[in-house]
């Protein structure tokens, strides 16, 4: 439950401040909280209680038996490339902010 | 679990399916590296283009025995590996693209840079058409739009960083809620994999259907989301008018075409989205006919005319559609170019503007004619509500044309100025020569575009 709750508190407050706030960084950080968000739901819609890393190890006993433990290592792959593009968007919207207030002082 | 690429005849892939990309990513290094030295940056770019006109062309070759072809990076099967699959209707999509994407180097660039970006642009697109991954569209999407932003705030207008900025956070929104979207597909159907979500028959209602939606809505741009359009084409380098107004339908179309022929689609939502459609149409025409900026007049005119084609790609008729989304392409840019480089016909581009003007307005002959009459056709077999209706939305969509042309023969003073044209200008008015030619080669054998049309995009 507390899955849901975190992430979707988070995605509202993003979009309360990138929506309302007149500061344009203050959006930009509301932005990524909005973002943050949703990578936090979509790394709980791969959770399940009591799995396993998703890294085979002998120790770990037969391959099926790792299959049927280990944690779904998909949505963590998405969100480590979201994250990168995230990054990306973030540095290129505070050169951006940057360049505004160059130009006329925003 | 079904697993359709595991078949031997989809493993005959040609390796150079993926090359283009890989070519312009190659080249997108050399051009930084050469950034010193812009005039290579340039002469790179356009090798980069040639190369991907090239490979398109050998593609067709490949294709002609083949109904498709696909790779998989790294031999890893869905819902691990990446897929690109090359088809024949994504290959019309990408030779149209890389035709356009000669036009985007002809033009000179006020910075440098903007030669790795457009690379960086045509990279994202790429990978856009050819991912057969819900997931990848989406990080191909974000490559587009980092470029895109790039193409919009490096310009020298006055206000070109704060319409960037206020195209860049609702573009965000709505990729990231397409991301949030694809992770509950997977959550679902076990696989982000088109192939693999079409067997599964997921249901596209809801909060999935608005995020998966929202960008290509986003991008079209429809109504109450399509106001950013006019501020950034109007702030933009000459390079980012012709992407946000040529190309990003193309783009708008391919998503909306993508989700719907994958997703079990409810008729309500399918109404819905025809009738924002529609009147973003009739609204945006309205606009159009009544600005007095030009170039805000022409987004008017690219907005109504892609939402002619989402319109009809809504109720099911997608080559219908993408008979509209090419005469869009195709006069639009037309228009631009001819509008940022009048310099390079002797009558300063009147006649060809008014040919790409007539041409998207519906003039006989012309592939906007043959689409304009396949949506009152097609409507009319539906119900003769749905035809009348269609009749007055395609007469609304032909309202502008006398204010269009009244803005471009009021445009600056100092544009209209001869002068000597380069190589690089020279190639520019044969290609505008060559879509002028090809808008009329496509009305003439209309029949035959007709039929690959609906064979290249079948109802879903």
């Amino acid at each position: 439950m507390q899955g849901i709750i975190l992430p979707c508190l988070l995605l509202a407050v993003g979009l309360y401040i990138a929506a309302v706030s007149e500061n344009l960084i203050k959006k930009l950080i509301g932005l990524n909280v909005f973002v943050d968000g949703i990578h936090l739901l979509v790394v709980s819609i791969g959770y399940a209680k009591n799995s396993i890393p998703p890294i085979f190890f002998k120790s770990v006993g037969s391959l099926s038996t790792f299959v049927a433990k280990a944690v779904d290592p998909l949505p963590q792959a998405m969100i480590l490339t979201s994250i990168v593009i995230d990054t990306a968007t973030t540095a290129l919207a505070l050169i951006l902010i940057y360049a505004l207030k160059e130009k006329r002082g925003v | 679990m079904f697993h359709p690429f595991l078949t031997k005849d989809i493993f005959a892939i040609p390796v150079f399916v993926a090359m283009p990309i890989l070519i312009s990513i190659m080249l997108l290094e050399s051009a930084l590296i050469a950034r010193r030295e812009s005039r290579y940056v340039r002469e790179l770019t356009f090798l980069a283009f040639s190369i991907l006109i090239i490979l398109s062309l050998i593609s067709i070759k490949t294709l002609a025995s083949a109904v498709e072809s696909s790779i998989f990076m790294g031999k890893w099967v869905p819902p691990f590996g990446i897929q690109i699959l090359l088809t024949r209707s994504n290959l019309a999509i990408i030779l149209l693209m890389a035709f356009a994407s000669l036009g985007f180097v002809c033009i000179e660039t006020e910075y440098s840079i903007l030669n790795p970006l457009m690379l960086l642009l045509f990279i994202g697109l790429l990978g856009f058409f050819l991912t057969n991954d819900l997931f990848n569209m989406f990080v191909f999407m974000e490559i587009t739009a980092t470029a895109s932003f790039g193409l919009a705030a490096l310009s020298k207008k006055r206000d070109s960083a704060k319409a960037a900025l206020f195209y860049l956070i609702p573009a965000g929104i709505t990729t990231t809620l397409f991301f949030l979207s694809a992770a509950m597909v997977y959550g679902i159907a076990g696989t982000l994999n088109f192939w693999q979500i079409s067997t599964k028959a997921i249901e596209l209602g809801g909060f999935l259907a608005s995020g998966l939606l929202l960008p290509f809505i986003f991008k079209s741009p429809l109504i109450p989301l399509h106001k950013w359009k006019v501020n950034v084409v109007n702030e933009s380098s000459p390079q980012g008018i012709l992407f946000f107004t040529s190309l990003s339908p193309l783009m708008a179309f391919y998503g909306f075409y993508k989700i719907f022929e994958n997703f079990k689609v409810p008729l309500k939502l399918s109404y819905f989205l025809a009738t924002i459609s529609a009147i973003t149409c009739v609204v945006s025409s309205i606009n159009a006919s009544s600005s007095k900026n030009f170039l805000s007049s022409l987004v008017y005119c690219s907005i109504a005319n892609t939402s002619l084609a989402l319109l009809a790609l809504f109720l099911n008729f997608p080559g219908i559609a993408f008979m509209q989304i090419i005469a869009t392409v195709l006069s639009e840019f037309v228009m631009i170019t001819v509008y940022l480089k009048p310099n390079i016909f002797a009558d300063r581009g009147e006649i060809p503007f008014l040919i790409a003007l007539l041409s998207i307005a519906g003039m006989p002959f012309t592939p906007s004619f043959i689409s304009k009459v396949g949506i009152i056709t097609a409507f009319f077999s539906a119900s003769q509500f749905l035809g009348l209706i269609a009749c007055i939305i395609v007469v609304f969509s032909s309202i502008y044309i006398f204010n269009l042309y009244k803005c471009f023969e009021k445009r600056e003073e100092h544009v209209k100025k001869p002068r000597t044209i380069d190589i690089y200008e020279r190639m520019l008015k044969y290609l505008i020569i060559a879509f002028i030619v090809s808008m009329f080669l496509l009305g003439i054998f209309q029949t035959e575009f007709y039929k690959v049309s609906m064979l290249l995009f079948p109802k879903w």
